[in-house]
């Protein structure tokens, strides 16, 4: 099986990736999405700006959002820039990222009939590409994402991609039906040139894959 | 307190906030945008007159979160006004009814 | 399983009304842009108000009954790709809204418990008793909306849930209006 993978480029594409987001998100979190404004304890949630396509014999199977400013976890997520810095400090990055602004990995979701294929690893990996990481980027940027630990663990440790923990994630309605206490969320940061395996930051995007190269199965 | 959101605005002054625009939100909970700064006014004012004569249509979503407040208001024995326009049906209707949730609150429909 | 039935439906011929609009809709669409539900029920209010002599009344009401009957077939279809519908259909005597769609066994039953209390209470006693339920957390009060229909706007709901192919059910809630309701007087 193949995987072809694509930024979207015209409002039709975002769009179908839009539905694809807001359907799963409704159904299993009955989040609703706003252009306009975003309230967590009413779970409503904003638009990303970006969107990552996943087509399988024409059918968007599975799509990953970017915000490229304004990231969940700085406006949510309690995150300032002296957390991020101070991690980047850390891992020996300052001198490549002392400035990067953040974007973020969001909205990562499998249409419910490709689900148990590994669609929701492949279309990850394919979200850490520097040519979906860094559309319209002057610098490097940063990624950051918020996710349950589990999600982490299956997902994120699953392909390869390094994270980094910045602080647990504050609860919000929004999230009752995803997080538990057993298995809670967090903000994390990826440092791209250290974090990210060269398969994936070096991926060519648009492009077609067999989707077991990409992390999934057959 | 001034705030507005698409087809709606709340202007507050001291003791009063006039709303006015269609209130139809997604939920119960989105309502609080509107709601929780009245709250908190409410709480810090010896009467409170919400007037509602410019809100020409609110869904059940805003009717039980408007009678929420008034229940809240009940519970602190907060003293709280809400007004409306016999012109518009929902004020008629909904927003009268809710005064018979408590003697607390006083519903002037005009 | 056969159809359930709570209060009254009215099933009159479509071909002898006098006005009679339908908007099949994706309840997706609308949980994408949420005011679509008040934009659809605006233009079958006002659309339909013209057969009345208190027009903006009739407008109010009509756009205020339908978009409770369109935000719940969105907010209780289970899978938000599959087609809902909202109809008016006006024959002089009554005007009757309806709306349809489908939905999972665990929302079917929830609809059954709630239409079973529903079509023998008082709505005054019910809404009051609904509505002290929502001060209590994780406690959500649905149905609160037909609740209002019925006891502000005396408009008369009828509920059937009828049981489809996989487990799901299609669910028809109708409001039907006399003249004098629509016009509010």
């Amino acid at each position: 099986m193949k995987l072809s993978l694509r930024i979207a480029a015209t409002r039709a594409e975002a769009l179908r990736c839009q539905y694809l987001i807001a359907q799963i998100y409704n159904e299993e979190y009955e989040v609703l999405f706003s252009d306009d404004r975003y309230d967590l304890t009413a779970k409503i949630e904003p638009w990303p700006h970006r969107y990552l396509m996943g087509i399988i014999d024409g059918e968007l199977a599975c799509a990953s959002g970017l915000y490229l400013r304004d990231t969940y976890v700085e406006r949510f997520g309690d995150v300032r820039e002296g957390d991020v810095r101070a991690l980047v400090a850390e891992a020996g990055a300052g001198d490549r990222y002392g400035a990067s602004p953040c974007r973020e990995i969001t909205k990562v979701v499998v249409h419910k009939r490709w689900r148990g294929r590994g669609l929701g690893r492949a279309i990850l990996a394919a979200a850490h590409t520097v040519a979906f990481l860094e559309q319209q980027a002057t610098a490097p940027p940063l990624v950051v994402f918020c996710a349950k630990l589990s999600i982490v663990r299956n997902l994120w440790d699953a392909i390869g991609v390094r994270s980094r923990t910045i602080k647990p994630f504050p609860f919000y309605k929004v999230h009752e039906l995803y997080r538990t206490d057993a298995d809670p969320m967090e903000s994390r940061l990826v440092i791209p040139a250290l974090d990210i395996p060269p398969r994936w930051y070096d991926l060519a995007v648009p492009g077609e894959y067999p989707l077991e190269t990409l992390g999934g199965r057959r | 307190m001034k705030l507005s959101g698409e087809g709606y605005s709340v202007d507050g002054t001291p003791g009063v906030a006039v709303v006015r625009g269609v209130l139809r939100l997604e939920s119960v909970a989105a309502y609080e945008a509107i709601f929780t700064p009245i709250r908190q006014e409410m709480g810090a004012a010896g009467a409170y007159t919400i007037d509602f004569s410019g809100v020409t249509l609110m869904n059940s979503s805003g009717i039980r979160a408007l009678a929420n407040l008034v229940l809240e208001a009940k519970t602190h024995d907060w003293t709280l006004v809400l007004k409306g326009t016999l012109a518009v049906p929902w004020q008629r209707k909904s927003l009268a009814s809710l005064g018979a949730l408590t003697p607390k609150v006083k519903v002037e429909i005009h | 399983m056969s159809d359930t039935t709570y209060g009254t439906l009215l099933d009159r011929p479509r071909d002898e009304a006098l006005g009679a609009f339908e908007i099949r809709f994706v309840p997706l669409d609308f949980v994408v842009h949420w005011r679509r539900c008040g934009l659809t029920a605006d233009y079958l209010g006002a659309a339909m108000a013209y057969a009345f002599e208190r027009r903006e009344a009739a407008a109010a009401v009509l756009s205020t009954v339908i978009n409770e009957l369109v935000e719940n077939a969105v907010k209780f279809s289970d899978d938000k790709r599959t087609e809902a519908r909202v109809s008016v259909v006006h024959d002089g005597d009554v005007l009757c809204v309806e709306a349809v769609n489908l939905t999972d066994a665990k929302r079917a039953g929830e609809l059954h418990a709630f239409a079973r209390e529903f079509e023998h209470a008082d709505p005054e006693a019910m809404f009051l008793e609904r509505v002290a339920r929502t001060t209590r957390p994780g406690e959500s009060a649905s149905g609160i909306g037909l609740l209002v229909l019925k006891k502000d706007y005396d408009a008369t709901i009828g509920i059937r849930v009828r049981p489809v192919e996989g487990g799901r059910s299609e669910v028809t809630v109708q409001a039907v209006l006399t003249s004098e309701q629509v016009e509010a007087r």
